[in-house]
């Protein structure tokens, strides 16, 4: 009975999705169709930015673009994982630690790190480097705090019982805590990724030699509306996959847990 | 969609501060920022590069004095105030929807999850061909910015509510509308302030943003048009305005949220 | 139990460090790549001047294949240009004038040695039986880029001319793509910009010439110090191939515009192109930068106060190096 239920559902959910894609087209060609302007300057039909999609990808500069992004965007969050894990899990752990860091992430936090990207080219120069800084930044205090929240949520009890079972420190940490805050780091790498696309394009379009934003800034300077067109759709489409990654993850790893 | 808690509501969760601590360490750090930027000044002594502190209070007495900063302050808080309270107006009702209705919640979440990724900051070229220099583009760019993280914190709100306060409720035999209003509403709230404060703080960026790039009046005009005279200790001005600005919502939020914590404490007891 | 979730948790996670190695020594490949040959990087931006041609048919790289290693980088404007080059970034770049001296005026250390193109900006009128002339644009709708810039002392100057002053005129701020735009939309009755933006409007039969300053002078060739001082020969060549780029383009221009049309691809077609070239930007006979001209030019942007230079004859002595482009034969 369950199982049936379940199945419309999720069956449902696709029908909406196409559902809900065909009516964004059908808005797309009304909104093209709607003056000269928006169809030679800001919105051009399906078909003439289908037909430029096509020839970015023959030349190869799509492709090239949208790895420049990728790979950006992976190693600053790679790098921010292998930073805000131990110091988020330390943090989350000693009070001592926390107290004395505390100012410091509550002064940088608020502030975007949208707002960094001028400073980040002005030391890092208009390569790789300053965009990987960007996510890096933005997704350490995602993971950070998370990480730090996963730590200070741990039932009390398990850790006595451990405490009281023998457990040396050592084993604490690794066998106890990680495990336990490992659910709300993923969740905080989810979140974290999914400002991170957006991000890694806007610091693109202010200074870079490559990317999905410098081609959609690129565009715009030529009056070619259809790159950026295309650069929105990978945006969203970049963002439903990772978000789409993130969470077939965090369910092997529930799984994982429960068969425990 | 799935969990969406950004990190700022963690500050809702009690770790135990030392606040007294916090504050003395955040005017020491405070103090020493103004003496490293005298210093930087002095040793630089180019004020195109970085003029020393006291060149910008010079000038912001003498904007303040003069009238000259008011109209600027005033369209952009104006444009912040109008197109922020109409999109959390939308995104809240939106939200409560999706979260009552399931259909809705399936016909909506599509769109949701693709637009979601693409940064306000991206729209900005698009929205001035399409609207124009004017009032209209600049409240778009505050919806989008404030559109989605509100949206998501509201259903996120409606979400953690306590099963069993909804039971009750409806055990006592309440109707559907009393609900939303007197359970609903209240106990989703500081999720809410959440959300509202997220969206301010994006959409006050984007704002300034936009109005770098296409207006006449503004904080961001300001700044940009001080830059093209290489006048840095306007744009610091102007950047120091914004920051403050920022900031000043944000503890209003902030403040604004904790009541309603508390009233959801209330209402649980 | 929980042992055997750690272990294969370990083992993914080395994976993954272990392919993020090797992405990121495959990304960073050309930055630790040894080089032979003169590695010459030059900054362009999508604008019709005559490096982008040079680029497009591969030129250089044709002509000094086993000398120089020609790697292009392309700006969006001329800004994150010169920040390159502060940086290092970039030995070459074209630039606006403006940009350019305001970038010295930040302290930014680069040497102009060559003139690139000429009569990149102007004013365009909105065709409408309204507005008639110059002094028909009291109480207008004006686009403009900024204050700081060039074009807004052309605003200045035509209006004068109209016998208004800025206070007559509605003034918008815009980016320079934006403005034949707002333009077709009647959003705006003029706009001061540049080429290709100018003959955009004006071919598509929206505005008509409005204004363009005499005698002007656009755009120049700077390179970095470091690089000049070292590699002198390097700079001459280079030079020589963009004038005879230029040399090319004003007795080619339908070929010309076929090759920049290539470059664009958006909605500046061949025939925008092919206006500008004939009936607006002005490819320079002599390449030589001159001193005279820099400083008649910046008494003047002084006099508008976009610029603040007390000293201008040292200010010009040290920014600009005739002797690269002399040595280019004619």
């Amino acid at each position: 009975m369950k199982n049936s239920v379940s199945h419309f559902k999720n069956h449902r959910r696709k029908l909406f999705f196409l559902i809900d894609i065909i009516i964004l087209l059908i808005l797309w060609t009304i909104v093209s169709f709607s003056s000269e302007v928006a169809y030679n300057y800001i919105l051009p039909p399906i078909n003439v930015v289908f037909g430029d999609f096509v020839k970015l990808i023959a030349d190869g500069v799509l492709v090239q673009h949208i790895t420049s992004s990728v790979l950006r965007t992976l190693l600053g969050f790679f790098l921010a994982v292998i930073t805000a894990v131990p110091v988020g899990l330390l943090l989350g752990w000693s009070e001592r630690f926390y107290s004395i860091f505390e100012p410091i992430i509550e002064i940088l936090r608020p502030i975007s790190p949208i707002a960094w990207i001028p400073l980040s080219i002005l030391w890092f120069g208009i390569g790789e480097n300053s965009k990987i800084f960007i996510i890096w930044l933005l997704a350490f205090f995602f993971i950070i705090m998370n990480a730090i929240h996963g730590v200070k949520n741990i039932n009390p009890n398990l850790i006595d019982a451990a405490r009281t079972l023998g457990a040396s420190k050592k084993f604490l940490f690794f066998k106890v805590i990680m495990p336990a805050a490992f659910p709300n780091i993923l969740i905080g790498m989810r979140l974290g990724m999914g400002v991170s696309i957006g991000a890694v394009v806007i610091a693109e379009m202010i200074a870079a030699k490559s990317g999905i934003g410098f081609m959609m800034e690129r565009a715009r300077t030529v009056i070619d509306p259809s790159p950026v067109i295309i650069g929105l759709v990978l945006i969203g489409l970049l963002g439903i996959l990772t978000n789409l990654c993130f969470v077939k993850i965090e369910n092997f790893m529930m799984k994982h847990r429960v068969s425990k | 969609m799935e969990e969406i808690r950004y990190f700022e509501d963690i500050s809702f969760i009690d770790f135990p501060k030392k606040k007294a601590i916090n504050k003395v360490f955040f005017l020491i750090g405070f103090f020493i920022l103004l003496v490293s930027w005298f210093l930087l000044s002095e040793i630089i002594n180019n004020k195109t590069f970085l003029p020393s502190p006291f060149a910008v209070v010079k000038v912001l007495v003498s904007y303040i004095i003069t009238g000259k900063i008011f109209p600027h302050l005033w369209d952009s808080l104006l444009r912040i105030f109008v197109g922020f309270s109409l999109a959390s107006l939308v995104a809240v009702g939106i939200g409560l929807l999706m979260s009552l209705s399931k259909i809705f919640n399936d016909i909506c979440e599509p769109f949701i999850e693709l637009f979601r990724p693409i940064p306000p900051y991206c729209y900005i070229s698009v929205t001035l061909l399409w609207f124009g220099m004017g009032f209209t583009g600049k409240i778009f760019i505050i919806y989008i910015a404030t559109f989605f993280p509100v949206l998501l914190n509201t259903i996120l709100g409606v979400k953690e509510i306590d099963g069993k306060l909804l039971e009750a409720a409806q055990t006592l035999g309440a109707k559907k509308n009393f609900i939303v209003r007197k359970v609903i509403l209240p106990s989703s709230l500081p999720s809410i302030m959440t959300g509202l404060r997220l969206g301010f703080g994006t959409a006050w960026l984007s704002l300034v943003a936009a109005e770098m790039v296409g207006a006449s009046s503004g904080l961001g005009f300001l700044i940009s048009d001080a830059r093209e005279f290489v006048e840095t200790d306007v744009v610091i001005m102007g950047m120091i305005i914004i920051g403050l600005i920022g900031y000043a919502f944000s503890v209003v939020f902030d403040k604004l949220s904790h009541l309603a914590f508390q009233h959801r404490r209330k209402l649980q007891n | 139990m929980v042992k055997k979730g750690i272990i294969k948790r370990c083992i993914i996670l080395s994976g993954v460090v272990l392919m993020f190695f090797v992405i990121s020594i495959g990304f960073f490949h050309e930055q630790l790549a040894a080089k032979e040959k003169l590695v010459i990087k030059i900054g362009v931006q999508p604008v019709i001047l005559p490096e982008l041609i040079t680029q497009s048919k591969g030129i250089l790289e044709k002509k000094y294949k086993n000398k120089y290693e020609i790697s292009w980088i392309e700006f969006t404007h001329a800004g994150p240009g010169i920040e390159a080059m502060a940086a290092g970034e970039i030995d070459f770049l074209d630039a606006g004038v403006m940009p350019l001296i305001q970038g010295r005026e930040k302290g930014r250390d680069y040497w102009a040695v060559g003139n690139s193109i000429g009569n990149v900006t102007g004013m365009v009128i909105r065709k409408d039986p309204g507005i008639k002339g110059l002094k028909d644009l009291k109480g207008k709708k004006v686009s403009y880029p900024g204050a700081g810039s060039w074009q807004y002392a052309i605003l200045l100057m035509a209006l004068e001319k109209g016998g208004l002053t800025i206070k007559d005129v509605e003034l918008h701020r815009a980016r320079f793509p934006e403005m034949p735009i707002l333009m077709k939309k009647k959003s705006v009755d003029a706009f001061v910009g540049v080429e290709p933006f100018l003959s955009l409007s004006i071919v598509e039969g929206d505005a008509e010439m409005g204004f363009r300053p005499a005698d002007e002078l656009s755009g120049f060739f700077v390179v970095r110090p470091a690089f000049a001082k070292s590699n002198p020969e390097a700079v001459t060549n280079v030079l020589a191939e963009f004038h005879e780029t230029s040399k090319w383009i004003k007795s080619h221009p339908e070929e010309a515009a076929e090759e920049y049309a290539k470059v664009f691809k958006g909605a500046i077609k061949k025939e925008v192109i092919l206006y500008a070239i004939k009936n607006g930007l002005t490819f320079m006979d002599d390449i030589v930068p001159t001193y005279d001209h820099w400083i008649k030019f910046i008494n003047s942007t002084n006099s508008y106060e976009l610029t603040k230079i007390a000293d201008i004859e040292t200010f010009v002595k040290d920014f600009i190096h005739p002797e690269f482009a002399k040595k280019v034969r004619k």
